[in-house]
């Protein structure tokens, strides 16, 4: 027997690949990106290009941004996760073999937590790459991501562990209006922020300093702790969300369609 | 009979495999930028990928093995089985840690190093961050895992017996690190005896070591509690021992008597031989 996790595997191949592949791609589009801001600039070497990439900061807020959307990328798919069996049919069927829900929310935790952590390693190693290539260019190589892309991947485990219920127990549909509602939100503060931030131009700047201090370890001993603390906090409500999605998901399956 | 040289001729292709594809790496870097340049210096980082790819030599090694010999792949101890194994995913994680701290007392106790006056929330942050850090960084040790102890191991075993494959594999698994040790990884290079002491000091320690990781993968049949327990040994206690003494993670700082004493806390894994001696069955997935 194969067991549920093998079944979610199978079912969300594509969505695997996608953690996996995304990263590389995301990267692609980064360096296209400034390609084509500095396409004015005839003649350029790659070496003139990365040593310019890494003078003017830019390529370290660029990746931020990108890294950003290919995360919500990410949260739009994984929706499908959850859709691929919402039918009333196959749940009452899975509920009635012996620790089926159980059964049935552990695999689809586990490929969600697999993914992102495809995606974490995928992105260490492709950003590694571009460092390697920059690197051998110009002899200087870029800040290490490592503990940004640790700290997404934990952002990412505690936002599916809020919204993963609401999606069992509401289906994907009505799910994603709950996720469009924060992102909305989410939106309208940083709108705010923009429009009375003091200096409203370098913001992305000063969000890309403050996660350069995180990394170089200059942040003040208690942010400190409270950020090094947060991956334990993730990892717990990630575990406490699949206890409360085991609860929801028969009532939650009532509503789907046949 | 058959079996068996089958098996021999598997260990042969996996260990020129393994040892070719890490070592090659290995050596054209040190020649090239030189082992502090590379794997310890400022900009490691941007030799990871190289050192993710020939960590995981033996995993490659597995692989390729199992496609040349068509062995297939039922026993690759791939699944997570967590299900009544969640204590010893729990024990792979928080014991080499102990172990950690074990050792950094000892090493604060002994004025080998600087002792660094500390917050009580940078202590927490650090202590914290093991935590999560090293069943994070688990994938990096992942592939020496899945080439070791769930093919090396069981493979020895079913040709000469649990005892010997515990020590066979534990010196194959130190000597696969001679490129790095001869340079000064674990040991550095000032002490008597280099690099021949540290070649074998390497291999003792990786005996020990796996006694406790293949105990692991016996238990739990699943890869997985043992690449925690590495990662864990690798960068959870390495971090440790950074927090209560000053001196880089991997011991590149401390005296060579330093390292030795510092050692002396990973005995407490030979516990773990009554354990494996006690239930001879064999490694199953």
């Amino acid at each position: 027997m194969q067991g549920t996790v093998y079944k979610e595997l199978v079912q969300n191949r594509f969505f695997v690949l996608f953690g996996l592949f995304l990263p590389p791609l995301v990267y692609i589009a980064v360096i296209l990106l400034e390609l084509i801001v500095r396409a004015g600039e005839a003649g350029l070497s790659w070496k003139q290009f990365f040593s310019e990439f890494l003078a003017d900061g830019t390529l370290f807020p660029n990746k931020i941004l990108i890294l950003l959307i290919a995360y919500i990328g990410m949260r739009l798919l994984s929706a499908s996760v959850f859709s691929a069996d919402e039918s009333k049919c196959k749940c009452f069927l899975m509920a009635s073999v012996p620790e089926g829900t159980a059964r049935q929310m552990y695999g689809k935790y586990v490929i969600l937590f697999m993914t992102y952590a495809l995606f974490f390693v995928s992105a260490f190693f492709t950003d590694s790459v571009l460092s390697y290539i920059v690197f051998s260019l110009t002899g200087e190589a870029p800040p290490s991501m490592l503990g940004l892309f640790a700290l997404m991947l934990f952002l990412q485990l505690f936002l599916r562990s809020i919204d993963i219920p609401f999606m069992v127990s509401y289906g994907t549909k009505n799910g994603k209006y709950v996720f469009m509602i924060v992102l909305i939100a989410a939106m309208l503060a940083f709108a705010i922020l923009i429009l009375y931030s003091p200096s409203s131009e370098n913001l992305i700047r000063i969000v890309a300093d403050v996660i350069l201090k995180l990394l170089n370890g200059e942040l003040a001993d208690e942010t400190a702790f409270c950020i090094s603390a947060f991956p334990i906090v993730s990892i717990a409500a990630y575990l406490v969300s699949y206890r409360i999605s085991c609860k929801l998901w028969l009532k939650g399956a009532v509503n789907y369609e046949a | 009979m058959k079996h068996k040289s089958a098996d021999v001729k598997r260990i042969i292709i996996f260990l020129l495999l393994s040892f070719g594809i890490a070592w090659i790496p290995w050596i054209v870097l040190n020649t090239r930028y030189g082992f502090s340049e590379w794997f310890t210096g400022e900009k490691s980082y941007a030799f990871l990928w190289i050192e993710l790819i020939s960590g995981g030599a033996p995993a490659i090694a597995t692989i390729l093995t199992r496609l040349i010999t068509k062995e297939g792949i039922a026993d690759d101890l791939l699944r997570l089985k967590l299900k009544g194994n969640r204590k010893y995913y729990a024990f792979a994680l928080l014991l080499p840690l102990v172990i950690g701290l074990v050792r950094s007392m000892i090493a604060r106790n002994m004025d080998f190093a600087e002792k660094p006056a500390l917050s009580g929330w940078m202590t927490a942050y650090y202590l914290m961050q093991a935590l999560w850090l090293s069943p994070l960084m688990a994938f990096n040790t992942f592939g020496e895992e899945y080439g070791w102890r769930g093919y090396l191991y069981p493979k020895l075993e079913a040709v000469a017996g649990r005892p010997a494959a515990l020590l066979a594999g534990g010196i194959i698994w130190g000597l696969w690190h001679a490129p790095l040790t001869v340079k000064g990884h674990n040991f550095g290079t000032d002490y008597p005896g280099f690099p021949w002491l540290g070649i074998l000091l390497m291999c003792g320690s990786c005996v020990i070591m796996g006694i406790f990781f293949h105990w692991l993968t016996q238990k739990t049949g699943s890869i997985y509690p043992a690449s925690i327990a590495h990662s864990a040994n690798n960068n959870g206690a390495a971090l440790i021992v950074m927090i209560f003494v000053q001196a880089k993670a991997d011991n590149h700082d401390l005296p060579f008597s330093a390292n030795i004493l510092l050692l002396a806390p990973m005995l407490l894994y030979l516990l773990f031989i009554p354990l494996l001696m006690k239930n001879r069955k064999p490694v199953q997935g």
